[in-house]
């Protein structure tokens, strides 16, 4: 029954993605000649509804037990307790396509809620392109990844065969496997994928702009101004959603690690950078008229690279932690992602004479030249990690050979160039547009850079000599000192000025140019996270030990005692872990319970680890092995990691008070106009 | 430089990223069909590695590979894999069977304790004829490069390793894999089914 | 700095540079002597781990892995390393029997050039283009459409203003402000002229017969994106990354006893492997090959995996076999009446109890109350019926069994 609904809401998606499609693009022609259009209401609502049905449809079936569907007989129980039996709908690879759509229709909803429906081609033009995008995530749901499939042979916790057509003869099982045990673990695995569809998906508004803009031969900064808040609201989930799947690692993979350079991990920090470059780069063009086309190349690029890192994922063509199981998906978003690349870049090339702009670059030392430095170095960046992720399959497939390309490769390259973007950061930020004089620059910068000089000298003097942690120390510190003291002087100049409060008018100030202080709010993250980074994979230390119940241990600074084995059963997974008490100066400071989750039948365990979280760091505790006789433990230290999470919310958060931020004016003079 | 030649110096690249593109989805087309986990061993074709392990089973050393002029058969095993359970069957009957025949099957307990890897035995059996092997600090492991287990690796009478199984094996492919090499062929690596790293890997 | 605004202008600022300068410098000096001169205590082995991954992990190097096979791993590099071993050796000894993947830093050789190169080329390129990003005398001399030069006089009107502002707040000095009005009103006054000599605005580049032209622009994009989801759809699904499965799926009937075989034997472990053991044993059981069919049957009937009606089948051939073959009849009856339980419904079994009844045993009644029992079921078509007839027939009449 839910099948027959499942599959008609997703028929109304696709049907309506592919009517937006041409009458938006019908609409869009009109518009851009000065006719009237027609309203694309129906199609986009007809978009939203299904995929609002197919998701409720799923839900539903989640929430029954309804086993009919093969998608719950292969990852659902009925044991699986509440959130997981929620987070289940995107846990396997049809699922997951189902949210994509449900983000994709509500983005392409929420632009055609925001257009000027009678003269807006530009609008137009963008919800046709997100209607083409529409047609084949849908398409897909309805042939290759369909998540409405019958079960019509069953064993007793799995369905074994599924047919697409819902009046099958169906045979259900009775319970089904559960969810992947790597998810059921923690809750922040409920959460990530959400966040980075949101982040992927929301990239397509501003490619659809861009192709629009192009296809209309509208290649003014119109489209940028368009599609500002929807780059930033992408490039905020993405931030996120990159920042939980790492906290998500870190938490439950058991090696105490949050990044690993995996191929897929990769696949969502290019699409990231390049957006990072894009919201800068489109600054430079909205104020200063250059960087036309190179503004449409990100853009493009930033989109197929969020389909490369979909087809990655879920192609099965690399093995990863993170790789569904592949199914004939892999060629069609291949398909999908020459498509999308071969057809933006030949739109771009058809247009290239509209697009080129002349030279007028003042001199290198503005802001617009500090914003060239940055597009360079996290182009280079996102270059450094495509190559990294799809240059072994490359030189595989040719030669056969096999290269492995890991940390030592990345972090060669990549950690030069992240000190030269926290220089930039610094520098960039309080350089003026289009002739910065030196000693105006100093001004600004000498204080902080005293500042941070004297950070580094303390923490090599009573920290660690580490050249990598005392420079990240001294970047993180001259990065956020400039901010702060250009904010202070602002402020302090206004309250000399105006005689009111100093914080009322750093408020004052804040308020003027939100766009602005949003932006240094992301900045201020960046550095945070630099600084984690920097801590936790220079100073980290790790031991492991083998004990019996009533043993002691040193590690950290703390007194350790294994008390004794444990086992729980819980709805759904059966808990074995070690009980160990920490002390510190005699005192008892905490009971830490590393252990292993045993989900169903399955009789091996997913280790869990157990941490404990200080202003100082992390002291993490993996279980290893546990018998009789004894229990073998790693202990790790993530020193100051806090910095890395508190880092990337402060970062998200930046880019979303950006989103709200009061529509600059397009000309706001300098800051400093209204001291004059 | 004027604009004009800028702009065609544009479109010439744009056009270049559409030939690249066509090209990279080729490079990634190819690799539909192939299994991503299933690496080469640089192994096969080599001479066995030499190594030392004490017995599991009674006591003593045994020093491999100390069977020339027999085929060896090695297969790593755990208490605590679940397809190791499934394929034991097939390797006991198996070295039963060639005995005589001038087969030396070799059974390596990886990453196990002792203990567990005794009852592993006591519960699905053993073969007379089978040297059942410890392995100490993963020595033989590393040595023959086992990612996960159950592994089987063959070694013909030069002493040199021509053919790996990854996964549960089974008569059928341990008999032909015997057989190809006693013909003088390669049985070369294929991959049965899944396998497993360590205890607590799903 | 009483005065920001006159404390940002230059002179003034100059005037507090020595101090300032000094301390930077001095203090950025002895940072680099406190940096350059640690020595971290080396640990060779640590350093070669972090550059091998572990093999029962993803990506995580050995150094770093908790996984007992890593810390093996550190342990035989420590060794080599303390008995002796160059670098080289050690890492030898640690991945000699692994794939050159493991090896997390690509060696620059012929084939792995290219992972230098091209960040490397980005950086090039991007350096050159941004050089030519640099004002030149070319600009508006060049202008190719109205739309673009009208954007272009826009642009210039606000780069003005907005310079006018900055100048007025400090934030660039008058002389260079005077340069940078300049070049403005230069490139004003060209594009201006330029505007006047390009002809009309032509036509934007799009379609004259809307319509069509749309119609078939999305037709081909849509045709494009159904053609690449339907040619997936077609593709056969490709082996299982995790066990190498072949197509399953497939129809059993069109595979040669040996490719049915061999692709059971690489299958072990596909869900629905039991359909295909049923079938490769229904084969050999067809030509009385009852040595090769015995194991599929057995398998199946004990694999969890396999549906009721798989199981009896194969308990049912297994019971027949058992007589027809080893001339065991307990043993069959056993098995048949194991599969009779699992499936009530089915008479065959029955039916075959009844055979070996009153043929194995020579106990013509129980064959005869067998073949009633099954008589009495559902029995469907004629010759079935009459078979079954026949034998009850026979057994009545108390003639021996015929085989």
């Amino acid at each position: 029954m839910l099948a027959f609904v499942g599959l008609a809401a997703l028929l109304t998606s696709f049907v309506g993605a592919g009517w937006l499609a041409f009458a938006g693009a019908r609409t869009a022609v009109a518009q851009r000649r000065g006719e009237p259009g027609t309203d694309l209401r129906t199609p986009v609502l007809m978009v939203l509804t299904g995929a609002l049905a197919s998701m409720a449809v799923l839900q539903a079936a989640l929430l029954f037990d309804d086993f009919t569907l093969a998608y719950l007989g292969n990852n659902h129980a009925r044991a699986t307790p509440f959130p997981f039996n929620v987070a289940t709908a995107w846990a396997a690879l049809e699922g997951s396509i189902v949210l994509w759509g449900l983000v994709l229709a509500t983005f392409t909803w929420l632009v055609w809620r925001d257009h000027d429906r009678r003269r807006d081609a530009l609008s137009a033009g963008a919800l046709a392109v997100m209607g083409l995008v529409g047609v084949f995530f849908f398409g897909l749901m309805l042939t290759v990844a369909n998540p409405f499939e019958v079960c019509i042979e069953a064993a007793a916790n799995r369905c074994l065969a599924s047919s697409p057509w819902p009046w099958s003869p169906i045979q259900a099982p009775a319970d089904g496997p559960g969810p992947n045990p790597l998810l059921q673990n923690h809750i922040l695995m409920a959460i990530h994928p959400p966040l980075l569809y949101l982040g992927y998906v929301g990239l397509t508004t501003p490619f659809a702009y861009a192709i629009s803009a192009l296809a209309l031969t509208l290649p003014g900064p119109e489209w940028l101004r368009r599609t500002r808040r929807w780059s930033l609201v992408a490039w905020s989930f993405l931030t996120l959603g990159i920042l939980f799947g790492g906290w998500w690692a870190y938490e439950v993979l058991s090696w105490g690690g949050y990044w690993a350079w995996d191929p897929v991990e990769n696949a969502s920090l290019m699409p990231w950078l390049v957006a990072t470059a894009f919201i800068h780069s489109s600054l430079v063009q909205q104020r200063r008229g250059m960087l036309q086309a190179w503004n449409f190349v990100l853009v493009i690029s930033a989109f197929a690279l969020t389909i490369l890192g979909t087809f990655l994922t879920r192609s099965g063509t690399i093995t990863s932690v993170h790789s569904f199981t592949q199914s004939a998906i892999g060629p069609v978003l291949l398909g999908f992602l020459v498509l999308v690349l071969a057809g933006s870049f030949a739109l771009f090339a058809t247009r290239s004479h509209l697009v080129a702009s002349a030279p007028r670059l003042d001199s290198f030392w503005s802001r617009e030249g500090s914003f060239l430095a940055n597009n360079l170095i996290l182009t280079v960046f996102a270059s450094v990690v495509l190559v990294g992720t799809i240059y072994p399959l490359v030189l595989e497939a040719f030669t056969g050979t096999q290269v492995g390309v890991g940390k030592p490769f990345y972090n060669r390259l990549t950690v030069p160039l992240s000190f030269a973007l926290l220089l930039t950061m610094g520098l960039g930020s309080v350089t003026p547009w289009r002739h910065a004089a030196g000693p105006l620059v100093w001004n600004r910068i000498r204080g902080p850079l005293q500042v941070a000089l004297a950070a580094g000298l303390v923490t090599a003097v009573i920290g660690t000599r580490l050249g990598w942690v005392v420079l990240a120390v001294v970047a993180s510190v001259f990065v956020i000192g400039v901010i702060v003291r250009h904010l202070t002087e602002l402020a302090g100049r206004r309250s000399r000025a105006t005689g009111r409060g100093f914080f009322t008018e750093a408020l004052h100030v804040l308020r003027g140019d939100q766009g602005y202080w949003a932006g240094q709010v992301s900045h201020v993250g960046v550095a945070l996270v630099a600084l984690g980074l920097a801590f936790t994979s220079n100073l980290s230390v790790h031991e492991t030990f083998e004990l019996e119940p009533g043993d002691t241990f040193a590690f950290a600074g703390y007194e350790m005692t294994y008390r004794a084995p444990f086992q729980r059963t819980e709805p759904s997974r059966t808990v074995v872990g070690a009980n160990i008490e920490v002390h510190s100066d005699g005192r008892l400071v905490a009971e830490l319970q590393p252990r292993a989750n045993h989900f169903g039948s399955d009789p091996t365990g997913i280790p869990s680890p157990a941490v404990m979280s200080r202003l100082s760091g992390d002291v993490y505790l993996m279980l290893i092995n546990i018998d009789n006789t004894g229990i073998r433990l790693e202990a790790n230290t993530s020193p100051l990691i806090w910095l890395l999470w508190v880092g990337g919310l402060v970062t998200a958060a930046g880019g979303f008070w950006a989103t709200q931020a009061r529509r600059a004016e397009r000309r706001t003079t300098a800051l400093e106009a209204a001291d004059a | 430089m004027t604009l004009a030649r800028r702009a065609s110096g544009m479109k010439l690249a744009a056009w270049a990223v559409v030939a690249a593109s066509v090209v990279l989805a080729v490079v990634f087309a190819s690799r539909f069909g192939s299994d991503p986990a299933l690496s080469e061993s640089p192994l096969i074709g080599e001479p066995a590695p030499e190594l030392t392990l004490p017995r599991l089973v009674g006591s003593g050393e045994v020093s491999l590979p100390g069977y020339a002029g027999d085929i060896v058969v090695i297969n790593f095993f755990a208490s605590w894999c679940l397809e190791c359970r499934i394929e034991h069957d097939a390797l006991v009957a198996a070295s039963d069977a060639f005995a005589d025949a001038g087969v030396q099957f070799i059974g390596v307990a990886y990453q196990d304790d002792p203990v567990d890897s005794l009852e592993f035995l006591d519960e699905e059996g053993v073969s007379a004829a089978t040297e059942y092997l410890v392995d100490e600090g993963s020595r033989a492991a590393v040595a023959f490069g086992v990612f996960g287990i159950p592994e089987t690796f063959f070694i013909d009478p030069e002493g040199t390793v021509v053919g790996r199984i990854i996964g549960p094996t089974d008569a059928a492919t341990l008999g032909g894999a015997i057989d190809a090499i006693r013909r003088g062929e390669d049985p070369g690596e294929q991959r049965l089914g899944n396998t497993r790293s360590g205890p607590g890997d799903a | 700095m009483r005065d920001g605004t006159v404390a940002e202008r230059a002179p003034a600022a100059i005037r507090s540079m020595p101090w300032s300068v000094i301390s930077v410098v001095a203090m950025a000096t002895a940072l680099a002597v406190l940096i350059a001169t640690y020595r971290p205590p080396a640990d060779a082995a640590e350093e070669i781990g972090s550059l091998i991954r572990c093999p029962v992990c993803q990506g995580v190097p050995i150094s770093e892995s908790p996984a007992p096979m890593a810390r093996d791993m550190m342990e035989i590099l420590r060794r080599e390393l303390a008995e002796g071993a160059t670098r080289q050796e050690a890492i030898d000894a640690v991945l000699g029997a692994y794939p050159g993947s493991l090896f997390l830093e690509p060696p620059v050789s012929a084939s792995t050039v290219a992972l230098w190169a091209v960040p490397l080329g980005a950086l090039v390129i991007g350096l050159g283009l941004t050089f030519t990003l640099r004002r030149s005398r070319l600009g508006a001399a060049a202008v190719l459409e109205e739309t673009e030069a009208r954007q272009r006089l826009e642009q210039i009107r606000a780069d003005l203003s907005d310079l006018a502002a900055q100048q007025a707040s400090g934030e660039i000095d008058s002389e260079a402000a005077r340069h940078l009005r300049e070049s403005y009103e230069a490139e004003l006054a060209e594009t201006e002229a330029a505007l006047r000599q390009l002809a009309p605005a032509p036509e934007p580049a799009l379609p004259r017969s809307t319509t069509r032209a749309v119609a078939g622009a999305a037709l081909v994009a849509g045709a494009l994106v159904v053609t690449v989801l339907v040619a997936g759809a077609f593709i056969v699904d490709r082996p299982d990354q995790s066990s190498g499965v072949a197509d399953v799926a497939a129809d059993p009937s069109s595979f040669s006893n040996e490719t049915l075989a061999a692709v059971v034997a690489a299958n072990q472990d596909h869900p629905q492997i039991d359909g295909m053991r049923l079938a490769l044993a229904e084969r050999y059981f067809e030509e009385g090959d009852y040595q090769s069919a015995f194991p599929y049957y057995f398998d199946v009937a004990s694999s969890d995996r396999a549906t009721t009606a798989q199981a009896a089948t194969a308990l049912t051939r297994l019971g027949w076999m058992a007589y027809d073959g080893n001339g065991e009849v307990d043993t069959a009856l056993e098995l048949l009446s194991q599969a009779r339980r699992l499936v009530p419904e089915d008479p065959f079994p029955l039916y075959l109890e009844g055979l070996i009844q009153w043929c194995g045993r020579g106990d013509a009644a129980a064959g005869a109350e067998a073949f009633r029992q099954v008589l009495a079921g559902d029995l469907g078509d004629g010759t079935v019926r009459h078979r079954v007839e026949a034998d009850l027939a026979a057994a009545e009449s108390g003639e021996a069994c015929q085989g």
